[in-house]
């Protein structure tokens, strides 16, 4: 997963400096869905869900 | 004598809007450098959430990139700041993991004038926004298609290839340390 949002995020750069505006924002787009979804997967445990108990006193 | 005393300042404003995307730019790609200087010189290997930080911190450089290559918008700064939002709350969430001593849990990394890699992200995505704000603020808001000058067009060029060859080689790298599975920071899995 992280590769394809580097990935998305490399084809964004590449097709903004060929000019490619439109192909670029859409690039860009997928590459900030499958950021927000992995950081998500990333931080959301299946004992506590999002939450950080850690910090309860 | 109004009207050019407003041209005048109108144009004085895009070229400080310009250069101040510049600076945005040439910081970001030092940082990414800096970044990439400490994985391999210093052979520390960034977690999933550093690596979604730099993300973030492409995706703000791109924003600016978009501007110098394709006439200025205001679009971009509201796409920079979305990635610079992006950058604070996973800088956020990440130091709250770490904060507080546990077994299996500390700040990965080395410190910097005393903090830890995800608290520095964190600053770099609150000044982002603060600069933004700033900029907007006193300047205004960019001017649609404003051609910059002719340096300031030549190194937002310089910075645009920088972070296009700085994103490939991340690119690179998090295949070998992740591959197509989970990320971790023990090695680079298709070195191993």
């Amino acid at each position: 997963m992280m590769a394809a949002i580097f990935g998305a995020m490399l084809l964004a750069l590449v097709l903004a400096e060929l000019r490619r505006t439109l192909l670029a924002n859409a690039a860009i787009a997928l590459c900030i869905v499958l950021a927000l979804w992995l950081f998500q997967w990333e931080i959301h445990s299946p004992e506590t869900g999002y939450a950080i108990p850690w910090l309860r006193w | 004598m109004a009207a050019v005393v407003i041209a005048v300042h109108a144009t004085f404003a895009a070229r400080l809007d310009h250069l101040f995307q510049l600076g945005v730019l040439a910081v970001l790609v030092g940082i990414l450098a800096a970044a990439l200087v400490m994985q391999f010189a210093y052979g520390e290997l960034p977690c999933p959430l550093c690596l979604l930080e730099r993300v973030a911190m492409f995706g703000v450089g791109f924003a600016i990139v978009q501007n110098f290559r394709n006439g200025f918008s205001e679009r971009m700064t509201g796409l920079a700041l979305i990635f610079a939002v992006l950058l604070l709350v996973i800088a956020t969430r990440q130091s709250m993991l770490d904060i507080a001593p546990r077994p299996g849990h500390a700040y990965i990394g080395s410190a910097v004038l005393g903090l830890h890699m995800p608290v520095w992200a964190a600053v770099i995505g609150l000044l982002l926004i603060l600069a933004h704000a700033l900029k907007i603020t006193l300047l205004g808001a960019s001017a649609p298609g404003a051609t910059p000058m002719p340096l300031l067009a030549a190194a937002g060029r310089v910075l645009g290839l920088a972070l296009l060859g700085l994103c490939a080689v991340n690119f690179v790298a998090v295949v070998l340390q992740c591959g197509l599975n989970e990320c971790h920071t023990f090695s680079y899995q298709l070195l191993s």
